[in-house]
């Protein structure tokens, strides 16, 4: 129904099997200086980004995806973490690793084969 | 035998007797210790994602058996119903009460549906005020369905390979019109998902 991303130093065999397997914990200040950069906060001073709050657990992080639009905002956020420490992206819920090629960022420049949210809505 | 021998004997006949009753009477004290008569309360999460959650495990019986119902009466085939949940020793289910997603799509077009759906803030933040608003008032029968109406298209996109984004934006899109039998509640959130306008994220 919604969709996560789940960031990290992650086993790529465990994927298939919702297995969230942390090889090594994320660099913390990365982390903390790419969320002050791309997100805020909420009224409990949790992080969020587009507006959505963001989970950080043992060694990676959770971020908001997949709603009633595309948060580029997390997508971002994945791809530039990814780009620092080469970490792996991935959708737990749903046992796949997503390639930062199919994720847009704010940069808008998507690969096509995942359209845009709207396109199939009134 | 005179009347005060008769009496002095029956006296003594009587405190014997008094005196063995006594002696048979239960012991008072018990050496069993005594059962609390209620379990401990546990302490509800102010999460509500967490509280869903913990609610579906100690209830998972009850929402594994609605779930799987629920797909079957919808007309899901039966080898799309259930996965493998690897938080409880890889047992196929139909509900998984540590997840909080709503509801996956495993290979295989496999639905399963999970703690999510208890979560009245689950599309809090991802989805506009009114959707936000059926979803929290909407009945868990309305949620069920539309998370399966949801599953079911995007499993089946994902299968031919366009990928999560464009299987996702499918669903949003064809779900209101689904030919399943779902509640009416069900495809108001189904339309509320769809039509909505997007929120700007900040």
């Amino acid at each position: 129904m919604i969709h996560d991303l789940t960031i990290g130093h992650l086993d790529p065999a465990g994927v298939a099997q919702r297995r969230t397997t942390v090889l090594k914990p994320l660099n913390a200040e990365i982390v903390n200086r790419l969320l002050k950069e791309l997100g805020s906060t909420d009224a409990d001073g949790n992080a969020t980004l587009g507006g959505a709050k963001v989970r950080l657990e043992d060694g990676f992080v959770v971020v908001p995806w997949l709603g009633g639009w595309t948060n580029r905002v997390s997508e971002e956020f994945a791809l530039r973490l990814q780009r620092e420490t080469g970490c792996l992206i991935a959708d737990m819920g749903h046992r796949c690793v997503i390639e930062p090629a199919l994720l847009a960022g704010l940069s808008e420049q998507a690969n096509n084969t995942h359209a845009p949210q709207a396109a199939g809505r009134r | 035998m005179d009347a005060k021998e008769f009496i002095t004997k029956f006296t003594v006949a009587v405190k014997s007797l008094a005196a063995s009753l006594r002696r048979k009477q239960p012991s008072t004290t018990s050496t069993t210790r005594p059962r609390p008569i209620l379990a401990k309360p546990e302490t509800v999460p102010a999460d509500p994602a967490e509280h869903a959650s913990q609610f579906a495990v100690e209830w998972y019986d009850r929402l594994e058996a609605h779930s799987r119902k629920r797909l079957q009466e919808l007309g899901i085939a039966e080898h799309r119903i259930g996965a493998y949940d690897i938080d409880f020793g890889f047992r196929r289910a139909a509900f998984f009460p540590k997840e909080r997603t709503g509801g996956e799509n495993s290979p295989g077009a496999r639905i399963n549906l999970n703690s999510g759906v208890l979560n009245p803030e689950l599309l809090k933040d991802r989805f506009g005020p009114n959707t936000c608003e059926l979803w929290e008032k909407g009945r868990l029968k309305d949620r069920m369905d539309a998370v399966i109406v949801h599953e079911d298209i995007e499993g089946l996109k994902v299968a031919e390979g366009p990928g999560f984004s464009a299987a996702h934006a499918a669903a949003l899109a064809e779900g209101p019109d689904t030919t399943r039998a779902i509640r009416t509640g069900a495809r108001r959130i189904l339309r509320a998902m769809r039509d909505e306008p997007r929120v700007t994220q900040s």
